[in-house]
């Protein structure tokens, strides 16, 4: 039966204090859903072989794209090779749920094996507004497949015309309905009908669940939705807490707290997830072994954390803060596509006759000097150590920036400004320090976005 | 492999007063810095037979020497080669000379910075700048690019920022004896230690400043030289080295040291046929664009062993009055670094000492000297030789 051979999910190591308990993640001034996404979807495949992913569905309401797709150019980061199918699900919090649907439905027919469905959110709201303070940053990944671990037995979709979160093309922030409205009209009667639905069709009664995985907005209504379906809060609950340690993560949310419940799943375990947004649908899950998963997940990422101390830093890195106009450096969408293995792609060279591994992709050997006799290594999941760094002083979203030199696994160097460093803790004992390295939006140069890998403190 | 030594001579040079030049623009720095050369030399620009114009960003092509000076359609080659811009301006006309091809040439460097309305070089301050796949090109700040060798180097031999302190203390006490540099003032070694910090762990007095300028050199060839002036300085040597790949890529890189120069020195050793360059030479320019740059180039020029550098500093040997002169006027410290001039600046400084002309600066009779530039990331470097 068709279900989830592997997951994986991302959360950046920001957080602020969530009032009046409870953080939130912020995702730092260089990461956006696409970035989240890759980190995402690479913890979900580490240990599969990339080239067998024959699809790619992308799922968020922030891509950072509004015309150009976003899945094809997280393929290409991720380096699939074996030219998958590519599909972004935009528009609402419940495209995740959506592309699963999709994918599960082309792995049934036989069109494709193996499924990659990532959904990300960086969904921004005034400053201080309830968007803003319930918003959390992150991505979830699951790879769907026939005869896996767990199965997805049985789904329930639910398209109903209620509006409670939108945003024009034009439009900034996201924005909202009065909650009481949306709460008692839209949220809880259309979850309950979906879960009630799934559970009818499957010939099953709530008490057969043992874990349910249920988005919802904030902490108040998913306590809310627990308590009107009958499920007991300490026993049947997954993922709920994400709400009060993450934040609302958009589209990213169900998938998050279906990531948290597989964690803890146990063979024979029931598992129900639920998602909302335009409707609500939800789907029925047979842990049958424990998945796959060999990445960090939400138990990796979750402790992993930088606490901003300051509500002021906080709104530079979502841009709420509006600084000092700079025109941005020009970049090359022709050079960037000529280069895309090594920039997006994070590929090296690995020289065939003298074995020196180097960054960027080289013509020449820069120690033996034989000319094209490479072959190309994959960086993206290399281990690395500081090899030096400097913190500099300039205007810039962190403060201070650290730029730095990383040795990575092979002898290959890489030099970038060292993502989520805490610059503070930063000095002489930093030095061989453990990176890893993370894909990261640059400036928007020519107006397209400029993407590249950097290192960050090795975390989880 | 030939050796440059002796075949050409330098027989004038001209220099701007170095600093934020609001109302000069670079077509009257040119003017200035090449009609002093040419009075020095005692020629005028209908002598010049071929002319080398140096800059990093301020112009392009031969036009940009050409048309403020009116060369009246003589060949002009832009020179364009990171920090080493003005020496490697000088370098090409020498070898234009040394050809037989010309007798006498110009060479002139040249930057304007201060019109670009930003207060770093060339770039946004503050932009982290996009990856350039197509030049392989990474981004960075001149500041980073330096800043990273200061940690390495502490960790490994011991050194602290107070040595770092103490070459800035050395170059603006020689600055404060240079009425053509861009800062003539003392700092003390607290003032140094307390100044901001720009990069960590380098500190505001730790990096040079953002100036415009301009400097030229007559060059002709030995057979002619003496007809012009009974002084005039010979080249003794010239090194030029590209490296292969950014430091921050090159696998194994060490942080301690930087080959670029270490190879410009040893070319530039063989034409001048210097072995031990501490006891051979007079008096040194070092490209201290940070003082980290002038600490690790006192090694890789060999002028100390490696490690050594800290020791040479305490005992003030580079010091005037110590045994071996560094940046007698002050250096890119006092002079800041208009790129294409600062190579040409540094030979001006050594061929005014050379020939006694250097005011409270002079040192005792000296005869030989060296200038080192250090560019990119740093990826070029020259070395050039300089005596009687």
């Amino acid at each position: 039966m068709v279900g989830i051979a592997s997951c994986g999910a991302y959360l950046p190591v920001l957080r602020l204090a969530l009032p009046p308990s409870g953080e939130r993640t912020v995702g730092n001034y260089d990461e956006d859903s696409i970035t989240m996404a890759v980190e995402a979807a690479i913890d979900c495949l580490k240990g599969t072989d990339r080239n067998q992913v024959d699809a790619v569905y992308f799922a968020s309401t922030t891509p950072p794209y509004a015309e150009k797709q976003c899945a094809a150019l997280i393929a290409c980061v991720l380096d699939l090779q074996n030219n998958p199918n590519t599909v972004d699900f935009i528009g609402s919090t419940r495209s995740a749920t959506m592309a699963l649907k999709a994918a599960m439905d082309a792995v049934k027919a036989g069109s494709a094996k193996k499924v990659l469905v990532v959904a990300a959110d960086r969904r921004v709201g005034p400053a201080q507004s309830d968007i803003d303070k319930t918003s959390g940053d992150g991505a979830a990944a699951v790879l769907i497949t026939d005869q896996a671990p767990v199965a997805i037995e049985n789904s329930y979709c639910l398209t109903d015309e209620f509006t409670f979160n939108w945003r024009k093309p034009e439009d900034e922030f996201v924005r909202g309905w009065e909650e009481r409205f949306i709460m008692t009209e839209g949220y809880q009667p259309l979850m309950k009908k979906a879960v009630a639905g799934l559970l009818k069709s499957a010939g099953m009664k709530t008490a057969d669940i043992t874990k349910a995985a249920l988005y919802a907005p904030n902490a108040r209504q998913h306590q809310a939705l627990v308590k009107d379906l009958k499920l007991d809060p300490k026993a049947q609950v997954a993922g709920g807490a994400l709400l009060s340690s993450v934040g609302n993560t958009g589209t990213a949310l169900a998938l998050m707290m279906l990531v948290a419940a597989l964690e803890g799943a146990k063979p024979g375990d029931t598992i129900v997830m639920a998602n909302f947004g335009d409707g609500a649908d939800a789907y029925l899950l047979k842990v049958k072994a424990k998945p796959d998963s060999k990445g960090k997940g939400i138990k990796g990422f979750l402790p992993s954390k930088l606490m901003i101390s300051n509500y002021m830093d906080y709104l530079p890195l979502k841009d709420l803060l509006k600084a000092e106009e700079k025109g941005e450096p020009a970049g090359s969408l022709t050079a960037l596509w000529r280069e895309r293995r090594a920039v997006y792609g994070c590929n090296g060279v690995r020289c065939k006759t003298c074995g020196t591994l180097q960054y960027p992709i080289q013509r020449v050997c820069c120690q033996c000097q034989t000319k094209d006799n490479f072959e190309l290594v994959n960086l993206s999941e290399k281990k690395g150590k500081l090899v030096t760094f400097t913190k500099e002083m300039g205007p810039s979203p962190e403060y201070p920036r650290v730029w730095s030199v990383s040795e990575l696994e092979g002898g290959c160097r890489f030099f970038c400004v060292l993502a989520d460093a805490d610059a503070s803790k930063m000095d002489e004992k930093s030095m061989g320090m453990p990176v890893e390295m993370t894909f990261r939006r640059l400036s928007g140069g020519s107006g397209f976005h400029n993407y590249i890998w950097k290192c960050r403190p090795a975390r989880g | 492999m030939e050796s440059i030594k002796d075949k050409v001579a330098i027989i004038g040079m001209g220099c701007t007063k170095f600093g934020e030049n609001w109302d000069k623009g670079a077509n009257d720095m040119i003017v200035e810095a090449a009609y002093e050369a040419f009075e020095d030399a005692g020629i005028g620009p209908k002598d010049i037979q071929a002319a080398w114009v140096g800059t990093n960003t301020s112009g392009k092509a031969g036009f940009c020497l050409s048309y403020p000076l009116k060369l009246k359609g003589i060949p002009v080659t832009r020179v364009e080669n990171y920090c080493c811009t003005g020496m490697d301006t000088l370098r090409n006309a020498a070898f234009g000379v040394a050809s037989g091809m010309y007798d006498i040439v110009l060479a002139l460097g040249f930057e304007k910075l201060k019109d670009l309305g930003t207060g770093g070089l060339v770039g946004q301050a503050g932009a982290e700048i996009a990856y350039r796949p197509s030049i392989q090109a990474p981004s960075g700040t001149p500041g980073s690019y330096f800043g990273m060798a200061a940690i390495t180097y502490f960790q490994k031999y011991g050194a602290s920022r107070e040595h770092l302190a103490k070459i800035a203390v050395k170059n603006h006490h020689n600055g404060a004896l240079a009425p053509k540099a861009h800062f003539q003032k003392e700092i003390t070694l607290d003032q140094a230690l307390n100044a901001p910090i720009i990069t960590w762990p380098l500190g505001l007095f730790d990096c040079c400043g953002v100036t415009d300028g301009a400097a030229a050199a007559i060059i002709t060839t030995k057979e002619l030289a003496k007809k012009f002036r009974p002084d005039p300085v010979y080249i003794k040597g010239l090194g030029l080295s590209a490296d292969t790949m950014h430091h921050m890529y090159k696998p194994g890189h060490d942080y301690l040291h930087w080959d670029a120069t270490v190879m410009a020195a040893a070319e530039a050793y063989r034409h001048a046929g210097i072995t031990n360059p501490f006891k051979e030479l007079d008096l040194v320019g070092i490209h201290d664009c940070f003082t980290i740059t002038e600490l690790i180039s006192y090694e890789d020029l060999g002028l100390c062993p490696r490690g050594e550098a800290k020791n040479y500093i305490d005992s003030g040997a580079f010091e005037i009055g110590g045994e071996l002169p560094v940046n007698t006027d002050g250096g890119l410290k006092a002079f800041g670094h208009p790129v294409g001039a600062t190579g040409l600046r540094m030979a001006y400084e050594l061929y005014k000492q050379f020939q006694g002309k250097a005011e409270k600066r002079q040192l005792k009779d000296p005869q030989i000297g060296l200038v080192q530039n250090l560019g990119g990331h740093p990826s070029v470097a020259t070395v050039a030789i300089l005596g009687l």
